[in-house]
């Protein structure tokens, strides 16, 4: 019981405490994710990218497309 | 004699604003002239109001737009207690207006951690405002307060760490206030099923309000 109030009270005290300078630490949070997140974009967007290059070889290789997307294939690959 | 007005206001939503507000309307239409004003967009308290077969015990009307203290207090001059039923936020012209306009800010705040951290915000908004309103009264009240839940019992302790004080008189957890709103009426008009929910609302009005 005692901890439970322990427990209340001091989280309400770390949520006033945490209130009052939040503008000026936004602020400084808000700086600091742009930065990291062009990176963690980039390296995720990077093998869906390198993959649709693969993906893009193999159905115009030779300048010939890839039978299963085309109506009238002008090759039929063999299974 | 110009309306006394009542603001009840939290930023959290479901922390029972428009409970409080319909039933302490309801009783204080028993002592005098009495409207509730539904400043929530979802319109919750409207929607009470037109759920019950008979027009409930006191007008319930909205207010949109630029309006302000001065307005509202000519508008609603034939009325002795006007109850505004905030939205649920404080980055509104609404809300800010509404700190400014009203006597008395009533805050229900649930027994749950994240409750009272959301109200912290709200406490220190009390403070601003009243530059601008140095007259504001204002009191935190328990909602679905249980007896017998750890969490509850501790609210007191915590709640010590606001700068605004407690009520004494508080609202337990009670299918009373979801069967009155589902019939479209007040705990008053419940009679014996809602009888201890009338006098935990009559605690407050005896408690907080100046008859």
């Amino acid at each position: 019981m005692n901890t439970m109030k322990d427990k209340l009270t001091s989280s309400v005290r770390k949520a006033k405490a945490g209130t009052a300078p939040q503008s000026k630490s936004e602020a400084v949070d808000s700086a600091a994710p742009p930065a990291a997140k062009p990176t963690e974009e980039k390296t995720k967007t990077r093998p869906t990218a390198v993959k649709k290059n693969t993906k893009q070889k193999t159905v115009s290789a030779n300048s010939v497309k890839e039978s299963s997307v085309e109506l009238f294939p002008s090759r039929v690959w063999p299974d | 004699m110009a309306p006394y007005i009542i603001a009840i206001i939290n930023q959290k939503g479901g922390a029972g604003k428009t409970t409080l507000a319909m039933n302490l309307a309801a009783g204080l239409t028993l002592r005098a002239k009495t409207i509730v004003i539904d400043l929530d967009p979802q319109g919750s308290s409207l929607q009470w109001a037109a759920m019950g077969t008979n027009a409930f015990s006191t007008p319930v009307e909205a207010v949109s737009g630029d309006w302000n203290a001065y307005g509202l207090r000519l508008k609603y001059k034939i009325y002795q207690y006007i109850v505004l039923d905030c939205p649920p936020s404080l980055d509104s012209h609404t809300s800010a207006q509404a700190l400014l306009a009203c006597d008395i800010a009533l805050i229900p705040v649930l027994p749950s951690p994240i409750d009272l951290w959301a109200s912290i915000k709200l406490s220190q908004e009390i403070e601003k405002t009243k530059k601008d309103n140095p007259d504001i009264h204002s009191y935190l009240v328990i909602n679905q307060l249980e007896p017998n839940s750890a969490l509850s019992n501790a609210m007191n302790e915590a709640l010590k760490e606001f700068d605004i004080p407690v009520l004494q008189a508080m609202i337990r957890r009670r299918a009373a206030y979801r069967s009155a709103a589902l019939e479209g009426i007040s705990v008053y008009q419940m009679k014996g099923n809602g009888k201890r929910a009338v006098e935990e609302i009559e605690a407050i009005i005896n408690e907080a309000i100046p008859l």
